[in-house]
């Protein structure tokens, strides 16, 4: 039969093209292979401390104290995990304190960037592009004494050490917010809302109804990045929250581990706690990363484009 | 993107232009305009750009804040202080090796690992690996660097054990070795960060016409080809970007500051970052000169505004 084939040139044509694919597809299996393996080796610089960090708060202490260290653990254990809400003092106040600033900051400025977004992008008064780009402008301004002038006002207005004060100082970082919703709502056709007008919609109905629902990809983009932001803040709140009682988690974690300030809380050194204390403390963040991320590329895209 | 090139120009030009048309234009909508952006504005009045238009008079002033009813104007003296400060410069070469080395990694893994990740079509498995390289980006900065304080351990972490293997000899603890230190601190601050760039960059190579790349097959360009004439300078905006904001972290503080906490500037000083050094100054020294540490940030902020500048330049001509 093989012999047939080749005297055939009509089926050695067809045997060719056969070979030929299969050899291609091989090229592409290979090449997809090879930057899958390429990849890898890059992310695990991205994610090896991660992976250390959660095995590590999930191992023994036999198992933490091993002359080589295991990648992940066999016998998995939640010790660590009581251990630490039990021995680390303050950590629910911590957590609430964080839970607080950093949702109330979300919130405030995804709405009010959603708002004023809306109202740069769509609505025609005196002095709009004025304030708009005055706000962008400022971005470019650097920021000398920004710190400094900060805890001045603070102190003036009575808001340091203070929850609220923290929430306001967040959520007025607008400039890029509401760069990010202008343009989300300028790409948006303008008959949706011409329609909701005719229908006897007033502006704000128009806007929360009709609008708004459609840039929910870039209010998670905007929300998204004041909530990492916000949970992950230190150098601000350090200045601004002296009472101990209203330290947020980053703050309350580094006096209670670092050297030189670890003393004060007491010594706190076993490492299978200490991971277990890392993750619960970004847990929240994460969990709101993993439910957004969805959003998140194709908000980015809308909202970059300029 | 491609107005991105000249943000800052290009903001300029639009905002002298809507100064000028807006003594012409008519009320219109103004009352339903005000109320929508009113709450936005006046919150980013008080504490966004209040403070950094007073953060500005400041740095012309010698305002001490333990001292009462003290900050009179003088002008540039503080400058002239600045100039003979030996502190301030060794703390401000910190800074520029710390930036140099912060960059080369940044946005070197970045732009490698954005590639690969935007050659993979599945679109899950994609997701997957973007979910993965942003989550450092994610971490807060304490955890962050506690978590890293841990992974170099010379004794039970895997970079300590893996140096331990290799070199035979028990390794140093990294942040408390005066040498290591900006490197190591520049390393942990990379890491934290290069998520967003690949994100950023991402957005870019997926924002790329793909009907360019199959011409250039056709014309039987390879990968690389493809890669050094169609990606890169289709990028070069987003380029831009990362290059001006990396420019940025000139005046860093925080990672120094966390990790060695307020009092101590690390071993023989060597996590005394330009940043960092101006943040004792304004709060932690003496009677706290304000005006003096504000003067600092403004020559960091105006260096690093310099640096950004001389990229648009460049990337602006056109050809790397």
């Amino acid at each position: 039969m093989d012999m047939e084939g080749l005297r055939s040139p009509h089926k050695r044509l067809r045997r060719d093209r056969k070979v030929a694919r299969v050899v291609a597809g091989l090229a592409r299996w290979r090449n997809a292979f090879l930057v899958r393996c390429l990849l890898a080796l890059l992310l695990l610089y991205f994610i090896a401390p991660i992976i250390w960090t959660i095995s590590s708060s999930l191992k023994t202490r036999a198992e933490l104290f091993q002359a080589t260290p295991s990648f992940v653990t066999l016998t998995p254990t939640l010790a660590n995990y009581q251990y630490a809400i039990r021995r680390l003092t303050g950590f629910d106040v911590f957590f609430r304190n964080s839970l607080m600033v950093t949702l109330g900051a979300t919130v405030l400025q995804t709405l009010l960037a959603t708002l004023a977004g809306y109202g740069f992008a769509r609505l025609v008064f005196r002095g709009r592009d004025f304030i708009f780009y005055s706000m962008i402008m400022l971005i470019f301004v650097p920021r000398a004494g920004g710190l400094m002038a900060q805890y001045e006002l603070m102190s003036f207005l009575g808001l340091r050490n203070s929850i609220l004060g923290l929430i306001l100082a967040f959520s007025s970082g607008l400039a890029v917010p509401v760069f990010i919703m202008r343009q989300a709502f300028l790409n948006l056709p303008r008959d949706f809302e011409d329609a909701a007008l005719i229908d006897g919609c007033n502006r704000l109905q128009a806007f929360w109804y009709v609008m708004a629902p459609m840039v929910v990809g870039a209010s998670m983009v905007v929300a998204l990045f004041e909530f990492i932001r916000v949970w992950g803040e230190y150098l601000f709140t350090l200045t601004m929250i002296d009472d101990r009682d209203l330290f947020t988690l980053g703050i309350g974690m580094a006096m209670q581990f670092l050297p030189g300030i670890a003393l004060e809380f007491g010594e706190f050194t076993s490492y299978g706690a200490q991971a277990a204390a890392f993750c619960l403390a970004s847990a929240p963040v994460v969990t709101f990363f993993l439910a957004t991320q969805r959003w998140f590329v194709r908000g980015l895209m809308e909202g970059l484009k300029f | 993107m491609a107005e991105t090139r000249s943000s800052s120009v290009g903001t300029a030009a639009a905002w002298w232009l809507a100064i000028k048309r807006a003594r012409n234009e008519s009320w219109g909508e103004s009352l339903t305009g005000y109320l929508f952006i009113g709450p936005a504005v006046s919150l980013f009045l008080i504490f966004n750009a209040y403070p950094v238009i007073r953060g500005l008079i400041i740095a012309f002033s010698d305002y001490r804040y333990l001292v009462p009813d003290h900050s009179p104007f003088n002008g540039i003296d503080n400058w002239l202080e600045i100039i003979g400060d030996r502190v301030f410069w060794e703390s401000f070469i910190r800074s520029v090796q710390y930036t140099i080395i912060y960059f080369i990694l940044n946005f070197g893994i970045a732009f490698v690992v954005a590639v690969f990740i935007s050659e993979i079509r599945h679109p899950r498995e994609a997701g997957i690996y973007r979910v993965i390289a942003y989550l450092p980006v994610i971490l807060p900065s304490a955890i962050a660097l506690l978590v890293w304080r841990q992974f170099l351990n010379p004794e039970f972490g895997y970079v300590g054990v893996f140096l331990k293997a290799t070199f035979g000899k028990p390794a140093v603890e990294l942040l408390r070795d005066s040498r290591a230190v900006v490197p190591t601190l520049a390393t942990i601050a990379a890491w934290k960060a290069m998520g967003s760039n690949v994100l950023l960059l991402l957005v870019g190579l997926y924002n790329v016409n793909s009907e360019l790349y199959e011409a250039a097959a056709i014309d039987g360009a390879g990968w690389w080809r493809r890669l050094t004439s169609i990606t890169t300078p289709l990028l070069l905006p987003t380029f831009t970007v990362i290059f001006v904001l990396a420019a940025g972290v000139l005046g860093e503080a925080e990672a120094s500051l966390i990790y060695y906490g307020v009092n101590d500037a690390g071993p023989e000083g060597a996590g005394r970052l330009a940043g960092r050094y101006a943040y004792e100054i304004a709060f932690l020294q003496g009677d706290l000169r304000w005006g003096y540490a504000a003067a600092m940030n403004l020559t960091i902020g105006l260096v690093s505004m310099g640096i950004s500048a001389a990229i648009f330049r460049v990337l602006r001509s056109g050809r790397i």
